[in-house]
Protein backbone atom coordinates (compact mmCIF):
# COMPACT_ATOMS: atom_id res chain seq x y z
CA UNK A 1 0.00 0.00 0.00
CA UNK A 2 1.04 3.78 -0.07
CA UNK A 3 2.17 4.05 -3.97
CA UNK A 4 2.16 6.59 -6.58
CA UNK A 5 0.47 4.99 -10.07
CA UNK A 6 0.83 6.50 -13.13
CA UNK A 7 -1.60 6.58 -15.55
CA UNK A 8 -0.12 4.39 -18.02
CA UNK A 9 -0.22 1.86 -15.54
CA UNK A 10 -3.75 1.76 -14.37
CA UNK A 11 -4.83 -1.56 -16.21
CA UNK A 12 -2.53 -3.64 -14.38
CA UNK A 13 -2.76 -1.76 -11.18
CA UNK A 14 -6.78 -2.44 -11.26
CA UNK A 15 -6.10 -6.14 -12.28
CA UNK A 16 -3.98 -6.56 -9.87
CA UNK A 17 -6.81 -5.08 -7.11
CA UNK A 18 -8.97 -7.24 -8.01
CA UNK A 19 -6.99 -10.46 -7.76
CA UNK A 20 -6.77 -9.69 -4.02
CA UNK A 21 -9.82 -9.45 -3.83
CA UNK A 22 -10.11 -5.52 -3.05
CA UNK A 23 -13.36 -3.62 -3.53
CA UNK A 24 -13.44 -1.24 -6.59
CA UNK A 25 -16.20 0.47 -6.45
CA UNK A 26 -14.82 4.06 -6.59
CA UNK A 27 -12.21 6.69 -6.48
CA UNK A 28 -11.71 9.76 -4.60
CA UNK A 29 -11.34 12.85 -6.70
CA UNK A 30 -8.55 15.43 -5.53
CA UNK A 31 -10.26 18.98 -6.59
CA UNK A 32 -7.68 19.87 -9.10
CA UNK A 33 -8.86 16.95 -11.38
CA UNK A 34 -12.27 18.18 -11.21
CA UNK A 35 -11.32 21.96 -12.27
CA UNK A 36 -8.56 20.64 -14.83
CA UNK A 37 -11.91 18.89 -16.32
CA UNK A 38 -14.40 21.85 -16.55
CA UNK A 39 -11.25 23.99 -18.06
CA UNK A 40 -10.21 22.76 -21.70
CA UNK A 41 -6.92 25.14 -21.67
CA UNK A 42 -5.39 23.57 -18.57
CA UNK A 43 -2.67 20.76 -19.69
CA UNK A 44 -3.61 17.91 -18.31
CA UNK A 45 -7.34 18.51 -19.39
CA UNK A 46 -7.73 15.95 -22.52
CA UNK A 47 -5.60 13.52 -20.43
CA UNK A 48 -7.85 13.33 -17.27
CA UNK A 49 -10.86 13.46 -19.32
CA UNK A 50 -9.80 10.39 -21.16
CA UNK A 51 -8.66 8.68 -18.07
CA UNK A 52 -12.01 9.13 -16.44
CA UNK A 53 -13.76 8.26 -19.21
CA UNK A 54 -11.67 5.17 -20.30
CA UNK A 55 -10.22 3.51 -16.99
CA UNK A 56 -12.70 4.93 -14.01
CA UNK A 57 -16.35 5.22 -15.86
CA UNK A 58 -15.61 1.99 -17.99
CA UNK A 59 -14.71 0.08 -15.39
CA UNK A 60 -18.27 1.13 -13.35
CA UNK A 61 -16.67 3.35 -10.88
CA UNK A 62 -18.35 6.14 -8.71
CA UNK A 63 -16.72 9.29 -8.47
CA UNK A 64 -16.36 10.72 -4.63
CA UNK A 65 -15.13 13.49 -3.06
CA UNK A 66 -14.32 15.98 -0.18
CA UNK A 67 -16.86 18.59 1.08
CA UNK A 68 -14.12 21.00 0.13
CA UNK A 69 -13.97 20.43 -3.39
CA UNK A 70 -17.02 22.78 -4.62
CA UNK A 71 -15.56 25.60 -2.64
CA UNK A 72 -12.10 24.81 -4.59
CA UNK A 73 -13.86 24.41 -7.83
CA UNK A 74 -15.76 28.09 -7.20
CA UNK A 75 -12.80 29.81 -5.99
CA UNK A 76 -10.68 28.89 -8.97
CA UNK A 77 -13.56 30.18 -10.87
CA UNK A 78 -14.19 33.12 -9.12
CA UNK A 79 -10.15 33.85 -9.65
CA UNK A 80 -10.36 32.58 -13.18
CA UNK A 81 -13.63 34.64 -14.45
CA UNK A 82 -12.38 38.18 -12.64
CA UNK A 83 -9.27 37.76 -14.78
CA UNK A 84 -11.24 37.05 -18.01
CA UNK A 85 -13.79 39.57 -17.36
CA UNK A 86 -11.09 42.13 -15.86
CA UNK A 87 -7.93 42.30 -19.21
CA UNK A 88 -11.09 41.85 -21.45
CA UNK A 89 -11.93 45.35 -19.97
CA UNK A 90 -8.57 47.16 -20.38
CA UNK A 91 -8.64 45.86 -24.09
CA UNK A 92 -9.53 48.99 -26.50
CA UNK A 93 -11.80 46.57 -28.50
CA UNK A 94 -14.10 46.02 -25.79
CA UNK A 95 -15.69 49.01 -25.64
CA UNK A 96 -15.57 49.67 -21.87
CA UNK A 97 -13.62 53.02 -20.81
CA UNK A 98 -12.62 52.31 -17.30
CA UNK A 99 -11.08 55.46 -15.35
CA UNK A 100 -7.20 55.46 -15.93
CA UNK A 101 -5.93 54.56 -12.55
CA UNK A 102 -8.05 51.67 -12.86
CA UNK A 103 -6.74 50.47 -16.07
CA UNK A 104 -3.56 51.07 -14.74
CA UNK A 105 -3.63 48.72 -11.58
CA UNK A 106 -5.07 45.78 -14.27
CA UNK A 107 -2.62 46.86 -16.58
CA UNK A 108 0.39 46.65 -14.24
CA UNK A 109 -1.08 43.34 -12.30
CA UNK A 110 -1.60 41.45 -16.24
CA UNK A 111 1.88 41.98 -16.97
CA UNK A 112 2.54 40.26 -13.79
CA UNK A 113 0.74 37.14 -14.69
CA UNK A 114 2.11 37.44 -18.46
CA UNK A 115 5.38 36.92 -17.09
CA UNK A 116 4.21 34.17 -14.90
CA UNK A 117 2.37 32.51 -18.04
CA UNK A 118 5.61 32.99 -20.45
CA UNK A 119 8.29 31.93 -17.64
CA UNK A 120 6.62 29.34 -15.60
CA UNK A 121 3.86 28.28 -18.17
CA UNK A 122 1.26 29.41 -15.34
CA UNK A 123 -2.52 29.03 -15.69
CA UNK A 124 -3.43 32.51 -17.32
CA UNK A 125 -5.72 32.93 -14.06
CA UNK A 126 -4.90 36.33 -11.05
CA UNK A 127 -3.68 35.03 -7.61
CA UNK A 128 -6.13 36.26 -5.04
CA UNK A 129 -3.65 38.77 -3.90
CA UNK A 130 -3.72 40.40 -7.15
CA UNK A 131 -7.15 40.70 -7.56
CA UNK A 132 -7.34 42.32 -3.77
CA UNK A 133 -5.01 45.00 -5.32
CA UNK A 134 -7.74 45.95 -8.26
CA UNK A 135 -10.25 45.77 -5.98
CA UNK A 136 -8.44 48.23 -3.49
CA UNK A 137 -7.65 50.48 -6.41
CA UNK A 138 -11.32 50.80 -7.48
CA UNK A 139 -12.92 50.81 -3.41
CA UNK A 140 -10.59 52.92 -2.02
CA UNK A 141 -11.36 55.67 -4.61
CA UNK A 142 -15.01 56.58 -3.39
CA UNK A 143 -18.45 55.43 -3.77
CA UNK A 144 -18.57 55.51 -7.54
CA UNK A 145 -15.46 53.57 -7.63
CA UNK A 146 -17.05 50.73 -5.31
CA UNK A 147 -20.56 50.96 -7.50
CA UNK A 148 -18.40 50.36 -10.82
CA UNK A 149 -16.01 47.15 -9.13
CA UNK A 150 -19.65 46.15 -8.36
CA UNK A 151 -20.89 46.32 -11.14
CA UNK A 152 -17.85 44.49 -12.64
CA UNK A 153 -18.20 41.05 -10.18
CA UNK A 154 -22.05 40.86 -10.88
CA UNK A 155 -21.46 41.23 -14.85
CA UNK A 156 -18.71 38.45 -14.69
CA UNK A 157 -19.69 36.62 -11.67
CA UNK A 158 -22.83 36.54 -10.52
CA UNK A 159 -24.35 34.40 -13.63
CA UNK A 160 -21.37 32.55 -14.89
CA UNK A 161 -20.36 31.54 -11.13
CA UNK A 162 -24.27 29.94 -11.28
CA UNK A 163 -23.49 28.18 -14.07
CA UNK A 164 -20.40 26.34 -13.24
CA UNK A 165 -21.90 25.17 -9.92
CA UNK A 166 -24.82 23.72 -12.00
CA UNK A 167 -22.39 22.37 -14.00
CA UNK A 168 -20.74 20.72 -11.24
CA UNK A 169 -23.68 19.15 -10.18
CA UNK A 170 -24.19 17.62 -13.28
CA UNK A 171 -20.68 15.38 -12.72
CA UNK A 172 -23.01 13.10 -10.42
CA UNK A 173 -19.79 13.21 -7.74
CA UNK A 174 -20.83 11.92 -4.42
CA UNK A 175 -19.85 13.70 -1.68
CA UNK A 176 -18.21 12.02 1.51
CA UNK A 177 -19.84 11.77 4.61
CA UNK A 178 -19.87 8.55 7.18
CA UNK A 179 -23.26 10.51 8.38
CA UNK A 180 -24.98 9.63 4.99
CA UNK A 181 -26.98 6.82 5.20
CA UNK A 182 -26.41 5.70 1.17
CA UNK A 183 -22.65 5.87 2.76
CA UNK A 184 -22.26 3.84 5.88
CA UNK A 185 -21.41 0.77 3.92
CA UNK A 186 -18.25 2.33 2.25
CA UNK A 187 -16.92 3.24 5.96
CA UNK A 188 -15.12 1.40 8.11
CA UNK A 189 -13.72 4.42 10.44
CA UNK A 190 -15.12 7.74 11.36
CA UNK A 191 -13.07 10.34 9.79
CA UNK A 192 -11.59 12.66 12.01
CA UNK A 193 -9.65 16.12 12.29
CA UNK A 194 -6.68 13.95 14.68
CA UNK A 195 -6.14 11.65 11.75
CA UNK A 196 -5.82 14.20 9.02
CA UNK A 197 -3.45 16.31 11.32
CA UNK A 198 -1.41 13.20 11.67
CA UNK A 199 -0.97 13.02 8.01
CA UNK A 200 -0.47 16.12 7.79
CA UNK A 201 2.50 16.44 9.76
CA UNK A 202 4.18 13.59 8.16
CA UNK A 203 5.55 16.28 5.39
CA UNK A 204 3.54 18.94 5.70
CA UNK A 205 0.64 18.74 3.03
CA UNK A 206 -2.23 20.77 3.10
CA UNK A 207 -4.93 19.84 4.94
CA UNK A 208 -7.22 19.55 1.66
CA UNK A 209 -4.72 17.45 0.34
CA UNK A 210 -4.47 15.43 3.90
CA UNK A 211 -8.30 15.41 4.24
CA UNK A 212 -8.48 13.44 0.92
CA UNK A 213 -6.00 10.92 2.40
CA UNK A 214 -7.71 10.82 5.44
CA UNK A 215 -10.64 10.18 4.02
CA UNK A 216 -9.19 7.48 2.06
CA UNK A 217 -8.03 5.75 5.12
CA UNK A 218 -11.69 5.42 6.30
CA UNK A 219 -13.79 4.05 3.76
CA UNK A 220 -13.18 1.07 1.74
CA UNK A 221 -11.74 2.88 -1.55
CA UNK A 222 -8.31 2.14 -2.96
CA UNK A 223 -7.20 5.02 -4.51
CA UNK A 224 -7.03 8.94 -5.01
CA UNK A 225 -6.89 10.75 -8.55
CA UNK A 226 -5.00 13.77 -8.60
CA UNK A 227 -2.44 16.15 -10.43
CA UNK A 228 -0.67 17.35 -6.95
CA UNK A 229 2.70 16.56 -6.62
CA UNK A 230 2.12 17.16 -2.63
CA UNK A 231 -0.30 14.11 -2.69
CA UNK A 232 2.43 12.04 -4.32
CA UNK A 233 5.20 13.14 -1.58
CA UNK A 234 2.64 12.45 1.19
CA UNK A 235 1.89 8.88 0.19
CA UNK A 236 5.59 7.87 -0.12
CA UNK A 237 6.11 9.73 3.05
CA UNK A 238 4.12 7.26 4.68
CA UNK A 239 3.49 3.50 3.54
CA UNK A 240 0.38 3.61 5.64
CA UNK A 241 -1.55 5.37 3.08
CA UNK A 242 -3.50 4.35 0.07
CA UNK A 243 -2.59 5.09 -3.19
CA UNK A 244 -2.70 7.78 -5.25
CA UNK A 245 -3.02 7.56 -9.23
CA UNK A 246 -1.40 10.08 -11.25
CA UNK A 247 -0.79 11.25 -15.26
CA UNK A 248 3.08 9.87 -16.36
CA UNK A 249 4.17 13.49 -16.86
CA UNK A 250 3.95 14.45 -13.03
CA UNK A 251 5.24 10.98 -11.54
CA UNK A 252 8.17 11.26 -14.23
CA UNK A 253 9.26 14.77 -12.90
CA UNK A 254 9.41 13.72 -9.14
CA UNK A 255 11.66 10.58 -10.15
CA UNK B 1 -30.89 8.09 -1.13
CA UNK B 2 -28.76 6.55 -3.36
CA UNK B 3 -25.00 6.72 -4.29
CA UNK B 4 -24.94 8.80 -7.53
CA UNK B 5 -23.46 7.15 -10.47
CA UNK B 6 -21.66 9.24 -13.42
CA UNK B 7 -21.58 8.36 -17.17
CA UNK B 8 -19.91 9.42 -19.81
CA UNK B 9 -22.30 11.67 -21.26
CA UNK B 10 -22.66 13.39 -17.54
CA UNK B 11 -19.05 14.02 -17.94
CA UNK B 12 -19.53 15.33 -20.93
CA UNK B 13 -22.53 17.54 -19.82
CA UNK B 14 -20.07 18.96 -17.19
CA UNK B 15 -17.27 20.01 -19.49
CA UNK B 16 -19.63 21.37 -21.82
CA UNK B 17 -21.48 23.36 -19.26
CA UNK B 18 -18.56 24.88 -17.66
CA UNK B 19 -16.99 25.71 -20.46
CA UNK B 20 -19.92 27.87 -21.45
CA UNK B 21 -19.75 30.04 -18.39
CA UNK B 22 -16.72 31.55 -20.15
CA UNK B 23 -17.80 32.13 -23.46
CA UNK B 24 -20.55 34.36 -22.83
CA UNK B 25 -19.38 37.36 -24.81
CA UNK B 26 -21.10 41.41 -23.07
CA UNK B 27 -24.08 42.50 -23.87
CA UNK B 28 -24.21 45.93 -25.35
CA UNK B 29 -26.63 46.70 -22.02
CA UNK B 30 -23.50 45.51 -19.92
CA UNK B 31 -20.88 47.32 -21.84
CA UNK B 32 -23.09 50.65 -21.33
CA UNK B 33 -24.44 49.84 -17.49
CA UNK B 34 -19.96 49.77 -17.32
CA UNK B 35 -19.35 52.73 -18.80
CA UNK B 36 -22.12 54.95 -17.31
CA UNK B 37 -20.66 54.54 -13.66
CA UNK B 38 -16.91 55.02 -14.80
CA UNK B 39 -17.72 58.13 -16.03
CA UNK B 40 -18.85 58.97 -12.20
CA UNK B 41 -15.85 57.04 -11.10
CA UNK B 42 -13.62 59.06 -13.86
CA UNK B 43 -14.57 62.15 -12.43
CA UNK B 44 -14.47 60.91 -8.80
CA UNK B 45 -10.59 59.70 -9.91
CA UNK B 46 -10.24 63.41 -11.24
CA UNK B 47 -10.84 64.65 -7.71
CA UNK B 48 -8.25 62.35 -5.72
CA UNK B 49 -5.49 64.40 -7.85
CA UNK B 50 -6.96 68.07 -7.49
CA UNK B 51 -4.62 69.33 -4.47
CA UNK B 52 -6.44 70.83 -1.50
CA UNK B 53 -5.94 74.79 -1.70
CA UNK B 54 -4.63 76.09 0.94
CA UNK B 55 -6.91 78.85 2.92
CA UNK B 56 -4.97 80.72 5.77
CA UNK B 57 -6.85 80.52 9.00
CA UNK B 58 -5.15 83.92 10.11
CA UNK B 59 -1.89 85.76 9.35
CA UNK B 60 0.50 83.95 11.07
CA UNK B 61 -0.74 80.70 9.10
CA UNK B 62 -0.04 82.81 5.65
CA UNK B 63 3.46 83.64 6.63
CA UNK B 64 4.56 80.03 7.74
CA UNK B 65 3.73 78.77 4.28
CA UNK B 66 5.31 82.26 2.69
CA UNK B 67 8.76 81.31 4.64
CA UNK B 68 11.50 79.40 2.89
Amino acid sequence: MGTVVRFSEFDSYLSNLKSKGERVDGTILDANIIITLSYSPKKFHTRVSDFIKNKILANNMNLYSTVNTTQEFLEFHRRLLLTEGLRTAIHPSSGIKLPNKKKQVIRAQSSILEARERNNGSDPVFYDREIKKIRDVFCHSGSAGTKLWQTLCDIYLRKQLQIEYKALQKLNVNYLSSYKEEMVDLFHKKITWESAIDICSDVGVGFSDAMILNALQSTHLPFSISLDMDMADAVRANSNLKDVVMPDDLVDKMS
Amino acid sequence: MTIKKTTVSDLEAFIEDSTKAHNTPLSKEDIERINKISEEAEIEESGDDMEIPFVAKDNNDFLEQTQP
